[in-house]
Parts: C-alpha cells; structure tokens; sequence
C-alpha cells in the first residue's frame, strides 16, 4: 500500500504508540481487502459502545487505549451506550453501570462528540465527503441520503480510523456504482415503519448486492432512515441508490438489472398483533429520532396506561430536552439504544415498536420477543389499553 | 513431507512461529464462539498458545476486542490461519499482536490435522508439520518405559501422529551387555551406546521426526552422560561422541532413589534388561548428574515417586508448558 509521508511517520511511532497502532490496522485490513491507499476522513463513527456486546474485552481495550493516550484526530461519534434507564422499579446492578460509564468515560477523554446511532445528526456530512463510520444504519443513510462516502467499517476499524484521521480506500469512497443489478420497485409507504418493512425484505432478497429503489422520492427523512435501517439489518451492502434522493443517482445505470416489486401485501407478515404482553415497553427511535420527529411524538402522548414508553435520541439534544414536558411514564433516554440492552433483565416482556430494525434485533440483542406497529398506531395503543 | 502455501497478512514476523495446530473447518465468531474465560472454542480445544486455522471470522465486530482480550490473558492463539480474509481477522490479529496467514484452502490444512502432523511451523511462506522428539531419562526403575508407552497413548487419543521407541535398540547391542562377550570399560560402554543411537537415530528416529511424529524415546543423550559420567568419564567427551545427534524438544526426568528403583526393577521380574549393573553407589551418581542437568535447565525435573497418574500429569504439564501441546483432556482414562 501507498503511503504517504506522514503516515509512514505514523506507523514508525513518531506520532506514539495509540496512532502507529491505528495506522497498522488501517493499513493492514487495506491491504487484505486490496486497497491501495488511505484516505483522510472528516468525520469517523465508532459502534461497539454498548457493555452487553462487547462486555469486558471491550472495555478493557477501549480503556487501554484512552490510558495509553489515544485521542481522535478528527471530528469523531459513537454508538449509543445501553440503556441503563429504570423500567418500572427494576434497574441494572451498580457494577454493570459503572463498567457501562468507563467505556463511555474513556470515549469521551478521547474526544467522542456524542453517542447516537445518527450521527448525521450531530455533524451533517456533505455531498462526496469520505468518512469512516461503522453503525451500519448510519453507513446507508451518509451514502444512499447524504450522498458522502463511507466503508461499512467495523467498530474497531473506525476506532483506528478516528484515531488516524484516516480509513483505507474501499470500495465504498470510488463512489457510486455506473451499474446496479436489481432495480426495486417500492409501494408508496404510509409510515415510517413500512418503510422499514420493505427495507428488511429488500435487503433478504438482494444479499450483498447494490439496488436501485424507486418509491421513496419526496418521503420524509424519518422514512428513509427507517428504511435503510432495516435494509442494512438484512444486507451486507453499504448502499442502496434511491431513485429522486441520492445525489447523483441519475448516472448509475440499470438497463439489465433485474426488477423486483414489494407491495403492501408482501410486508403485512411482519405486523402482528400484540396482545400477550404483560409488561411491554413501547420503543420509538430506532435508529434514533430528531428533534422534530421527537417533538410531534411527545405532542400525541396523552400518557401510557401500561408499561412504558421510551424515546431514543442522540446524547447531545440534552441540553434541549431541560424543562420539556412529558406525560407520566413517557421516558426520553439521550445518547442510550434499548436494543442494544438486555430488557428482559429489567421484566420486560415485550417490545412493541415502530422499527422495523428492532423487530430484527431485540430478540437477539435484548432477550425480548418483538411486535412491529406503526407509528400512528403504537401512540394510540400507550393510552388506549383494552 | 506435506506442506501447505501460506501467504503473510501484514506484518510478518521474521522468526518461525510454531505450535500445535488446531482446525475448524467453520467460520468462528470470537463473540460468543469463544469463552472469553478459558479461551476455549466451543466444542473444541483451547486456543492458547495454538496455531489456529479457520475458515475466516464471522459475527459481531466485537471479535477484535475479544481476540484482544484473550492475549493479554495468555490464552490467544500463537498464529492464525484463515481461508478467507475480512476486515475483523486482519483487524483481530493486528490489535492482539498476532500473526495471521492466508491459504488457498482450509482443506489442505485439514488434511494434515486429519493424518496426526498437529505440530506446525509457519516460516518461509510455508505451513510445516514438524515432528518432537521428546526424550524420557531416568535411573533404572524409575518408569520410563510405562511412562513412555502411556505418554505415547495420550498423544494418540488426542490425534497426534506418536511413536515410541527405546535404547539401547539394536539386540546385537543389547546382547554385548548381557553376555559381556567384550572387555566393558566405560569408554567401550558409551561408544557402543552411542553407536546405537547414531543408528537407532539415523534408521529410526530421522525418519519418523520428517514424517511429522512425535517420538517419544524411552533413554537418549543424557543416559549416556549420567550412567558413563558416573563411571568417571569426562562429561565433555561423552557430550562430544554425541554432537552430531539433535537435542531433543523436550527432556523429561523422572527422578527416584536409586534404591527405590531397584526394588521396582526387581518386581518388574527377570525379563527386564537393567540399562546397567545393579551398582547402587554408581546409580546415585548417575542421578546426582542428572539433578545437575535439571538445575541447567536441560531436563525437566518430575517426581517419580508418586503414583503414576500423578506423575503422568506432571509429564502432560511440562509438554504444555514447553511445547504447548495440550493434552489434558485426552490424559484422562
């Protein structure tokens, strides 16, 4: 691999020891993956934040790192932490949200701006701006919506690459693809969450593949989020081109792709009724909500007869959240992913949630059974018990 | 002998990298795959100290930090093999420090584990089976020969290709000894000894270690040494007839009272050969070498004394802790 001459300063130690790791590892998945170079990043986003994935190996690396003063060299984010709210009376033990506030504490002393799952929302990347970000929901929003570049990087390679201020040279920053082998036909959906829904079919039919989506020109953003989300959930790709959205998505040519329709009848499988749930919990901001979807979510809770209803946002709207009202059991939890945390040690028994990436992972993830509603809906069930 | 094309990922270390070789033929994920405890894979061994060959790494991007984990534990593998290459195994192997090689095909490598060649070396753009000779001195009695034949059977049940040999080898030697049809003189003695082993290493031994077995011997170098040293030869003439025979990999002791030990060989009944005569006072002499030799570091001191199974857990902890065979679990009956 080429590099430049600051790098080779940076691999020889000369910049310490936390940058000439980073660049090793920067450059040796480049060179196994058949890069060429590496390329400067504005903006690097880390995932592996939460203590129930990476547990103590995690913590233990990432506050190696801090300790051995690594810090980011350039505008750096990182995944949300687990949630470690209280759910009815039933919180975490002491030593798990004190392991959970060291990795975030070491993040934090190198330099991470905020935890969220979007972070386009802390830093808005611009058109052709490469990047290194490793939440994959985040990947296919900066490259299929913003129009920037980024590998779908592993949590530990953006670690590195924010510590370098650079990633090796993928696919991913040459841009978008003059061909696309599928061509996806959308039916205009009505809800942010079927627009997940056809995002997590997509994705099972594509596979790795690149496609070309028509139907989702002039949605709102809360729509095209949900929808890569779920995609990226059921596809390894880092990209989907969005007829009328992507910029650019006029030159990418599709004359012998295959065409594939999904319509309202294809998605209605993943809606199901929610009636055996004792204690749910009601989820709305997977991938994270912005302020203004935050704000018409709070205007249509009354309040939540059963259970609780949690709002994910990023952590830094705190600071705009001070003094906003919220009705009883309604709880906005900033910079934490309730996915990414084990509810059914809290005495939660089912999540019913707008998002169709939760309904893939909460069961993994959070040891919960998982009910997709959409989002009109699920606010009228937290008042409305039968 | 079968070697396998491996082409270095990253950084490759300059010096060889040798180990026991464990295969498994999926994808592993080192998030929930592994226990990050023990470093064991599930449903299969330990990964400590190990050359470890997989098809690649799947699952969670929190691999690296467990692999990372694992080495500052001691329980990372020494070197890793992949068929397929992904940003977390190259990711995986630079934050933990270990090296990591590519091969055409996982099955080539599975080919070599199936005929018993666990012991590898990853040097030259190779992957080699080597073969161990380890050595298992002692005075008479002291149970080299069960000793021996059950570390041989350990080794097999765990997969290895083992053989076990013993010296003197050769019967028109032996019957030198037994019929003193020659003037015996230590010299004479040490030269006819090693002699045999010149060509009990040369027939034998050579071929079996390029064939990639583990050859446990039952007597080598440091009989001749002890039992002739004791008879007043120079230690450095005695390690001089033998400088063109290879130290082997391993040299156990088992160490008893020369009287404890001929009391043992006296129950064994007549059919044993006594490696020399009954001479008491020249048997603690000969141990007294040996001690020595245990305190330079050259053997590895095991007392014989005990029950066998004790002592057989003790000779299953040296090879771990200076092969990195692991062997624990196929040492229990």
């Amino acid at each position: 691999m080429h590099l430049t001459r600051e790098e080779e300063r940076m691999l020889s130690g000369e910049l310490g020891e936390p940058v000439a790791k980073a660049i090793e590892v920067l450059v040796s998945v480049g060179e196994a993956l058949g890069a060429e170079r590496l390329i400067e990043v504005a903006h690097a986003h880390v995932s592996g934040v939460s203590y129930f994935n990476v547990g103590d190996p995690g913590l233990e690396f990432i506050e190696d790192l801090s300790r051995g003063g690594a810090r980011f060299a350039t505008f750096t984010t990182a995944n949300p932490y687990a949630a470690l709210a209280v759910y009815g009376s039933k919180g975490f033990n002491e030593e798990l949200v004190a392991k959970q506030m060291r990795i975030v504490e070491a993040l934090k002393r190198m330099g991470a701006r905020s935890f969220t799952c979007a972070p386009y929302y802390v830093r808005t990347p611009s058109v052709g701006e490469h990047l290194a970000w490793a939440e994959s929901s985040a990947v296919l929003y900066a490259n299929s919506v913003l129009g920037a570049m980024t590998n779908r990087e592993p949590g530990i390679v953006a670690l590195m690459a924010g510590i370098a201020g650079r990633t090796y040279l993928g696919k991913a920053h040459e841009g978008l693809p003059g061909e696309v082998e599928y061509v996806v036909d959308i039916e205009r959906p009505s809800d942010p969450s079927e627009a997940g829904a056809y995002g997590l079919l997509a994705g099972e039919l594509l596979g790795s593949s690149t496609p070309l989506v028509r139907g989702l020109e002039g949605l709102p953003d809360s729509f095209l989020k949900e929808f890569l989300a779920a995609l990226a959930t059921s596809s390894p790709s880092h990209l989907a081109v969005l007829e009328g959205v992507t910029p650019g998505y006029r030159s990418v040519g599709a004359a012998s792709a295959e065409r594939v329709s999904l319509g309202r009848s294809d998605i209605s499988r993943l809606y199901s009724e929610a009636r055996s749930c004792s204690s749910p919990l009601y989820l709305v901001g997977c991938p994270h909500l912005s302020l203004e979807e935050l704000e018409e979510v709070l205007l249509r809770v009354e309040g939540v007869e059963r259970g609780e209803l949690w709002l994910t946002v990023g952590e830094h709207y705190a600071r705009y959240l001070v003094g906003v009202r919220r009705a009883e059991r309604v709880k906005i939890l900033t910079g934490a992913c309730a996915v990414a945390t084990r509810l059914d040690l809290l005495g939660v028994d089912c999540v019913i949630t707008d998002s169709a990436k939760a309904l893939a992972y909460l069961p993994k993830l959070a040891n919960v059974r998982a009910f997709l509603v959409k989002r009109r809906d699920l606010l009228r069930m937290v008042s409305d018990l039968d | 002998m079968t070697e396998v094309p491996l082409y270095p990922i990253g950084r490759a270390p300059k010096e060889r990298v040798c180990g026991e070789l464990l295969v498994y033929g999926g994808f592993v994920s080192p998030l929930g795959d592994v226990d990050p405890e023990t470093g064991r894979l599930r449903g299969g061994g330990a990964l400590g100290g190990k050359v470890v060959a997989v098809k690649g790494f799947t699952g969670s991007t929190v691999g690296p930090y467990v692999v990372y984990s694992l080495k500052k534990r001691g329980l990372a593998p020494r070197a890793l093999v992949v068929e397929q290459l992904d940003a977390n195994a190259v990711a995986s192997a630079v934050v933990a420090g270990i090296p990591l090689y590519r091969v055409d095909s996982l099955s080539e490598v599975e080919r070599l584990y199936g005929e018993g060649l666990r012991f590898v070396c990853a040097e030259s753009g190779r992957l080699r089976p080597r073969g161990l000779l380890i050595a298992v001195e002692g005075v008479d009695g002291a149970g080299k020969t069960t000793v021996s034949k059950r570390l041989r059977d350990i080794l097999e049940r765990c997969g290895f290709r083992a053989v076990y040999t013993y010296e003197p080898y050769y019967d028109a030697v032996r019957s030198i000894f037994e019929s003193r049809s020659m003037e015996l003189t230590p010299a004479v003695e040490a030269l006819l000894l090693v002699a045999d082993r010149y060509s009990h290493y040369e027939s034998v031994i050579r071929r079996e270690v390029e064939r990639g077995s583990v050859v446990v011997l039952d007597r080598y170098k440091y009989s001749t040494i002890a039992y002739q040293g004791a008879a007043g030869l120079p230690i450095e003439w005695l390690l001089e007839i033998q400088r063109y025979l290879p130290d082997p990999d391993l040299a156990i002791y088992l160490d008893v009272d020369p009287e404890e030990g001929l009391r043992r060989k006296a129950a064994s009944g007549p059919r044993s050969l006594a490696y020399f005569e009954e001479d008491v006072e020249r048997i603690r002499r000969a141990r007294e070498i040996y001690l020595g030799l245990a305190s330079e570091g050259k053997l590895v001191l095991v007392d014989a004394r005990v029950e066998l199974s004790k002592v057989m857990e003790k000779v299953v902890d040296a090879i771990e802790e200076r092969l990195g065979l692991d062997l624990r679990e196929c040492s229990r009956e």
